[in-house]
């Protein structure tokens, strides 16, 4: 049986005077997107950070793909990466910026590369430098970049921030089909109609702590009370889950079993 | 886990890292002018240092040559240490993380990374140092008639600049580890590389012109174990007798030394590389009173108060901001190499540094008003600050510290350099109206030639004044002190004296005046100019 593409246990991370991640606890099949949703400040970063191998636990593990974060060269190998600010150079046009990421990746598939270009309306600006790309540009750049070397699992950090409605379109169309393709997506993003409409699973963090998980049906159908309060959006599942009680604690009682407190 | 860094992956960083620099450097036309002038002196230099490497060649063979053993041993440290030196300053500015380390990090593993970076650096410094580099092997290898010396020098060389870059980066490292770990040094960290980074080549130009501190570094270093790799040198040359014992050490010391380098600075790299960094909180408490509360608050007008204590917030997080406006104190050099090698202060020097704290001053705020608000241009704007007030608080901002500096420095030089009370009055009181006028000068010049383009220092992105608002700058406060450098200046003065019925007292006080009323015309003009210009600007 396959591992879970990514799979953590009591996963912590402290700085030096808070906590930013508390025992979080993710198992996350191959081949899903995943929704991770969180105010700013929850953790999200963090978490991602840490699942990238970019920051140490303080404490529990993670793995990727099967591989324990803590073997950074292992698990490179298995994801990609885009990052809110995409990480592209200006000096280069976009084919170069390509041709050194695929060939620090080994990636030999050209043609996929350029395939992922004319599916990103990019191909007619790749050889200008990416200095003169707008913000969109540079984010569908980022993206085709992440998607070189067919990654077994795929971070986003706000994906579609700075994106025209049309690019928007393309970028969660190419998730869903990267997604059909066994590729795991772990999406970060506050934009909540896209997590509605893509993810299998949604997880919210606050405070460091996953306070709801489980599909957006099953979240949006919640039980208060041992009633059912009817369909609402994600976005009031959101507002609810990660409201502040005086307690300290999410304000909302959620008995659905799915939905973790 | 323990992998060995992928030559291929390592090769790629290299040549796209030096592709950038590249084109960063050609994009340019400072760049293009480096180029340029590394162009024309690189190989005049190759051609000089192979003449130098040519003529202690012979010497060596002739044995006409009696410090041979310590001169080379100095050499070799000096160019070690330079090599050490300026990678320590560019791991820490430049190349001691990799650009756009999120993405590179989750692409190839991070030994890969760091293996390119390196062989980067190494092809830049090598680039510099090519012309010299063949210059010397060439003219070591004709003068000695030895290629075989020549060779052995390559190598050593070539060796010793492995060595230098390897330490340098590693402590470019461990200053970003501390940087990034200690919060004093983060929240202070634009201020300390500030002083670092102008103190140390002032410090080093300064000294290096003093007999003493060069026959002090000369002994030193060939008293180092540098001294033994000149007997590595000595091994191939015919006629000269080598230790062998020390040479031998020194081969060895390279041997162990790079790769406990190079283990050193792999490290280092995925600990800085990794860290989890302090983050310096600025709480504002808006109950809190500033020492610029208390000593403004009821005097200036609360906008132009607040115009002033933005700018001088926004120089104390980010020092790189205002870097430019010390130039003027680069004119001092001269004058504190003389102190230095004659343990006297010039009786120059009092008017000269106060002049210069007014001019560096006026420069700090005022010489790009519009520009320098950055993206906060149209929220200042759509403000209800007036052109007035906001020039104020420019000029308030630079004026009021550099006051305080004038007379801070011409004080205490005027006593060291045994001037009058009257004569370290003027002095101070040049400071004080420079300081005054100087910033309104530099606001007209600033709109008229403003800037708007950001460009890169100390890595960060930072809008700087114009060039033409440098020079515009430099022209009209070059004019207004021209009474007091003619009354004060002790070379200019000693001209003037004899030719006018008044005593040195009466004649600096008389500069003082004529100085005052020009800067009072030309900054009245200027500042009044730089008012309405700022109060109806529209971002067309």
């Amino acid at each position: 049986m396959c591992p879970p593409a990514i799979a953590t246990a009591g996963l912590c991370k402290e700085f030096d005077d808070a906590v930013a991640v508390r025992d979080l606890d993710l198992s996350i099949p191959r081949g899903e997107i995943y929704g991770f949703l969180g105010p700013n400040g929850a953790g999200k970063t963090t978490t991602l950070r840490m699942l990238t191998t970019l920051t140490t636990p303080t404490a529990g593990t993670a793995r990727i793909a099967g591989e324990p974060v803590s073997d950074r060269a292992a698990v490179v190998e298995h994801l990609g990466f885009l990052p809110e600010q995409p990480p592209v150079y200006g000096e280069l046009t976009g084919r170069e910026q390509l041709e050194y990421v695929a060939g620090l990746r080994d990636v030999d598939d050209w043609d996929h590369v350029e395939d992922l270009l004319e599916r990103f309306d990019l191909a007619g600006d790749a050889d200008r430098r990416v200095e003169a790309y707008s913000k969109g540009m540079k984010q569908k750049l980022g993206l085709v970049q992440a998607l070189a070397h067919r990654p077994d699992v795929l971070f986003l950090d706000e994906p579609t921030s700075g994106l025209d409605p049309r690019a928007a379109r393309t970028v969660r169309d190419v998730i869903a089909e990267v997604a059909r393709e066994e590729t795991t997506i772990f999406l970060s993003t506050h934009i909540l109609p896209v997590v509605e409409e893509l993810a299998d699973t949604v997880g919210v963090l606050s405070d460091g702590r996953l306070v709801a998980e489980g599909s957006p049906g099953e979240l949006t159908s919640r039980v208060e009370d041992g009633a059912e309060v009817g369909d609402g959006s994600l976005e009031d599942v959101f507002l609810d889950v990660t409201a502040e009680a005086p307690s300290g604690d999410s304000a909302v009682e959620a008995d659905a079993p799915d939905v973790q407190r | 886990m323990s992998r060995r860094p992928s030559g291929r992956h390592a090769a790629l960083v290299a040549r796209v890292e030096l592709r950038r620099s590249w084109r960063t450097l050609t994009d340019t036309k400072r760049g293009l002018l480096m180029l340029t002038a590394g162009g024309i002196v690189l190989p005049l230099y190759g051609l000089g240092l192979g003449a130098g490497a040519f003529f202690l060649g012979g010497a060596l063979v002739d044995g006409s040559f009696s410090l041979a053993r310590p001169v080379i041993g100095a050499a070799l440290a000096g160019l070690t240490g330079l090599v050490f030196a300026v990678t320590v300053q560019r791991a820490i500015k430049h190349t001691g993380e990799p650009d756009a380390p999120d993405g590179l990090l989750t692409t190839a593993p991070y030994r890969d990374v760091l293996a390119g970076l390196l062989l980067a650096e190494f092809g830049r410094v090598g680039a510099v140092a090519l012309l010299p580099t063949v210059g010397i092997v060439v003219g070591f290898g004709l003068g000695t008639g030895s290629a075989l010396a020549g060779a052995v020098l390559f190598a050593l060389l070539f060796t010793l600049a492995t060595a230098g870059l390897l330490a340098g980066y590693a402590l470019g490292l461990v200053a970003k580890y501390v940087a990034g770990r200690s919060e004093f040094v983060s929240r202070h960290r634009a201020g300390i590389g500030l002083v670092l980074s102008v103190g140390v080549p002032v410090a080093y130009i300064s000294l290096n012109a003093v007999p003493a501190v060069q026959h002090a570094a000369f002994r030193a270093a060939a008293a180092t174990p540098f001294a033994w790799y000149a007997d590595v040198t000595f091994l191939a040359v015919p006629g000269i007798a080598a230790r062998p014992p020390f040479a031998a050490g020194a081969v060895a010391s390279l041997l162990v030394g790079v790769p406990v380098l190079a283990v050193a600075v792999d490290a280092l790299a995925e600990r800085v590389w990794y860290l989890d960094r302090v983050q310096p909180d600025h709480a504002f408490d808006p109950r809190a009173t500033t020492l610029s509360d208390r000593l403004l608050a009821g005097r200036v007008p609360r906008q132009t108060r607040v115009v002033a204590q933005k700018c001088w917030r926004r120089a104390r997080r980010s020092p790189f901001t205002v870097q430019f406006a010390i130039f003027p104190f680069f004119l001092l050099v001269l004058q504190v190499q003389v102190a230095l090698i004659e343990r006297t202060v010039p009786a120059s020097l009092p008017v000269l540094a106060a002049l210069a704290s007014g001019i560096a001053g006026g420069a700090a705020f005022s010489l790009n008003p519009l520009g320098g608000e950055g993206d906060v241009l149209p929220a200042t704007l759509t403000s209800t600050v007036s052109g007035t007030q906001f020039v104020a608080g420019l000029a308030l901002a630079g004026g009021l510290p550099a006051a305080i500096l004038a007379v801070a420095l011409a004080v205490p030089l005027g006593v060291a350099a045994g001037l009058g009370v009257s004569a370290i009055a003027a002095a101070a009181g040049a400071g004080i109206v420079v300081a005054v006028g100087a910033p309104a000068v530099a606001a007209g010049v600033g709109v008229v030639f403003p800037r708007f383009e950001t460009t890169t220092v100390r890595s960060h992105a930072v809008v700087v004044p114009s060039t033409w608002a440098f020079v515009g700058y430099a022209v009209l406060l070059g004019v207004a002190v021209v009474p007091v450098l003619v009354t004060q200046h002790p070379v200019l003065a000693s001209l003037v004296g004899p030719r006018v019925p008044y005593g040195d007292g009466v004649l600096a006080a008389l500069g003082l005046v004529g100085t005052t009323v020009l800067l009072a015309l030309i900054g009245g003009v200027s500042g009044g100019y730089a008012a309405r210009t700022v109060g109806t600007y529209r971002l067309d």
